[in-house]
């Protein structure tokens, strides 16, 4: 079920928000888990039963590795510990995310000595990249004593299953959740503001990237190979624009709602396109996935603070991992490892040169990143070739090609893109926080909704894109 | 009073937001109410969603000049029995013994043709090298129930809208091409697809009495995107082309059996054509139109 859909606005959304708010205090966090339970099992079925048992097993390993004493020997069996549940928690990712993957590739290697093995294709349960990346940081965090063990199963359990980030982020930290957790104000002004965020996310899925998506979907129709240059530019940049806005929205509503429900959840964008180097556009773009790897594995390998050799191998590692989270198959390795080479490019040569510049380093950003939007994209290694060899047309493009598909598209999609573009720029937001609370405002944000809902409800919805994880 | 202005313009999005839910709620319910009549044809638009593409018989009444109406009734299941649609027998033209006489023509020929259908033809006048003469009445979507009640741009995917009645009523054409078919996989019958066929064309020959008309085969699929087991499938595709091949009289219908050049020893689209195994690539269509100026009656 998707934020943006009919089902969650008109049905699942008021008959929870009612029961949440009518609730005391105490049973705010009951409330929340069994509504968080219905919103998955509505999504994925009997699938549930994992995340429930995730919740358990977690649970339990956390108050195993907070362990009592201090005394070498319990340090040892804390360690010990958090390494079992860190091979159950990705054990499981592994096992339903990465079989066919990994059975696929090793039929490859047994196909040259004549064997093969059933490719084994699981069923993806939903959001399992994100609560098992939440539950990993809980455990690491009780052992590294940031946060204490969860006493109560049902506060842990609302930490893990809280639907608004539940299947598609922001991966929060228990930490950061903890005061909430305890203790939550829910006021109307709560709701009011949270109401707020939740239609600008609304408009961004519904009113921008859903209507960009054509853009993209109907560059596949007769083949990569039939695509002139400047509309496989127009592609990539459209796909960009879907990409985001589909992700910024999906976030933003769950902040919002988060507020609506006395949470406040962490930001996940801070305007990516406007980045000056793609260093900086990780740091803007998924910025709670991006924390979790800078905490959890570059920090720990040594991060920065270690020899030349090493850094390079602490980042390798970093984005080999980014990419294959994003799903299996190897065209995201591929795409991890452009960011690789890229933020290393920056790192040892080309940062010194682009922080001088005050346009290029954008025009640089612009230009790079709807390509490895493109490598992400297409998850044939072919179609990959095929489409960089329209986007580059050095060995020339065949008769067929003409650039009518382009100034057909240009036409349709102009306006859609510059309100794509206005929208992504960090002034707009500038002028949003100044009159934020003003009436006219308050009106317009109205003026979106009805507008999404009526969009949302005359087309069906299409998921959202990270939806696959 | 004072007080409930200071509570709606604190919060005046939540009392907006809920009246505005209300409203609509109830807007939907009345729209649901009316619409008993769910759009099926979307076969091959933007998602190629198998589920949305739902089994339909289509039954046909007769209006008073004779002419075939579409009374499409929709079904909540895929079971619906066939006799419902096959009981009307559809009059074939008889069958004739002559073989259709085709000649190899250049591009003049083509000058006052007139090609009808979906993405695929869409795909021949965007990325095809036809004469810039040769009108194209194709869109997205089009299904051979819509045709005639349809409007599409003219050109394909740039010009401005028109009507496929103005169309068909503002020029006279010697030649009428027609690929229809691939979006009508998952609707009605085979035989309630060519019943329906034939209707179109006797209606087109009323307009265009001297025009001949051309049936292209529907061309077939991949492998790959046979192998999906939804509706699309070639099994369905040439048990309509075997029927549509039926509708040429070859006096002024002809059947083309474009497939002949693009298919493998399988019978499926030979994946080298297309990528998404049912579009023909740019690199491909010459095959397509190489066929066309082969295969030309004159008169």
């Amino acid at each position: 079920m998707v934020f943006s859909s009919i089902d969650f606005i008109f049905r699942f959304l008021p008959i929870f928000l009612i029961g949440y708010y009518i609730a005391p205090k105490g049973y705010k966090n009951l409330i929340l888990l069994i509504g968080s339970l219905i919103f998955y099992a509505w999504g994925d079925g009997w699938y549930t039963l994992l995340l429930v048992l995730s919740v358990f097993v977690n649970f339990i390993f956390g108050k195993l590795i907070a362990g009592h004493g201090q005394s070498n020997q319990t340090r040892k069996t804390r360690l010990t510990f958090l390494w079992v549940s860190i091979a159950i928690n990705f054990g499981l990712l592994i096992l339903f995310k990465y079989t066919g993957f990994l059975t696929e590739n090793l039929n490859l290697i047994l196909n040259i000595f004549g064997g093969s093995i059933p490719v084994a294709n699981m069923h993806l349960p939903l959001g399992i990249s994100y609560f098992t990346f939440m539950t990993v940081s809980y455990q690491v965090d009780v052992y590294r004593r940031e946060i204490p063990a969860a006493n109560n199963i049902v506060t842990f359990g609302t930490y893990v299953t809280m639907f608004p980030k539940l299947i598609s982020g922001p991966i929060t930290e228990y930490g950061e959740l903890l005061p909430s957790l305890r203790n939550k104000n829910v006021t109307l002004a709560n709701i009011e503001e949270g109401l707020q965020t939740f239609i600008i996310g609304l408009g961004a899925k519904a009113l921008l990237a859903d209507n960009m998506s054509t853009l993209w979907a109907g560059m596949s129709r007769y083949g990569y190979e039939s695509i002139s240059c400047p509309y496989a530019w127009l592609g990539a940049v459209g796909y960009s624009f879907q990409l985001y806005f589909d992700f910024l929205g999906y976030s933003l509503m769950a902040i919002g709602i988060g507020t609506m429900l006395g949470f406040k959840l962490p930001k996940n964008f801070d305007h990516p396109y406007a980045s000056g180097s793609i260093s900086e556009f990780w740091r803007r773009w998924h910025i709670t996935l991006g924390r979790w790897f800078k905490k959890y594995i570059y920090f720990p390998l040594g991060g920065s603070r270690c020899s030349t050799i090493k850094i390079v191998r602490n980042t390798l590692i970093v984005w080999a991992f980014t990419g294959l989270w994003h799903g299996a198959s190897w065209n995201f390795v591929l795409w991890g490892l452009i960011f690789f080479a890229l933020i290393m490019l920056e790192r040892f040569f080309l940062g010194k040169y682009l922080a001088r510049t005050r346009v290029l380093k954008h025009v640089y950003v612009c230009i790079i990143i709807p390509l490895t939007w493109v490598v992400f994209a297409l998850r044939d290694m072919g179609d990959i070739g095929m489409y960089f060899s329209r986007l580059f047309p050095f060995g020339g493009s065949p008769d067929f090609i003409t650039t009518r598909d382009f100034w057909n598209a240009l036409s349709d999609y102009w306006y859609l893109l510059i309100a794509c573009v206005i929208c992504s720029l960090p002034v707009t937001e500038k002028i949003y926080q100044k009159y934020k609370g003003s009436i006219v405002t308050k009106i317009i944000l109205l003026g979106i909704f009805i507008y999404s809902m009526v969009v949302v409800h005359n087309s069906s919805n299409n998921p959202f894109m990270y939806f696959r994880f | 009073m004072d007080s409930i202005i200071s509570i709606i313009k604190k919060y005046t999005l939540l009392i907006g937001v809920i009246i505005a839910m209300i409203v609509l709620a109830i807007v939907f319910l009345i729209q649901k109410g009316d619409d008993d009549s769910p759009a099926t044809k979307d076969g091959l638009s933007l998602s190629t969603n198998t589920e949305n593409i739902t089994t339909q018989p289509a039954t046909f009444a007769t209006d008073s000049n004779g002419n075939r109406i579409s009374q499409t009734t929709t079904t909540g299941s895929n079971n619906f029995s066939p006799s419902e649609t096959t009981q009307e027998t559809v009059t074939f033209n008889p069958p004739d013994n002559t073989e259709a006489q085709f000649t190899t023509v250049n591009d003049d020929y083509f000058y006052d043709a007139l090609f009808i259908g979906n993405s695929r033809t869409v795909g021949l006048s965007m990325f095809g090298s036809m004469p810039e003469e040769t009108t194209f009445y194709a869109t997205v979507g089009m299904n051979i129930y819509d045709l005639l009640t349809s409007s599409a741009q003219v050109p394909p995917e740039e010009g401005p809208e028109q009507s496929f009645s103005s169309v068909i009523s503002g020029n006279q054409y010697g030649k009428i091409y027609i690929m229809l078919g691939i979006n009508d996989l998952g609707t009605g019958t085979s035989e309630s697809f060519a019943e329906y066929y034939k209707n179109v064309i006797d209606q087109i020959h009323q307009q265009q009495p001297n025009a001949i008309i051309y049936i292209q085969s529907i061309i077939n699929i991949s492998a790959e995107r046979d192998a999906q087991g939804d509706a699309i499938s070639n099994q369905n595709i040439n048990e309509k082309n075997a029927l549509l091949k039926q509708l040429a009289n070859n006096d002024y219908i002809y059947y083309l059996d474009i497939n002949e050049v693009l298919i493998d020893s399988n019978g499926y689209l030979n994946a080298d054509y297309t990528s998404d195994g049912i579009h023909l690539g740019g690199g491909s269509l010459s095959l397509w139109e190489d066929y066309l100026y082969s295969h030309a009656i004159v008169k």
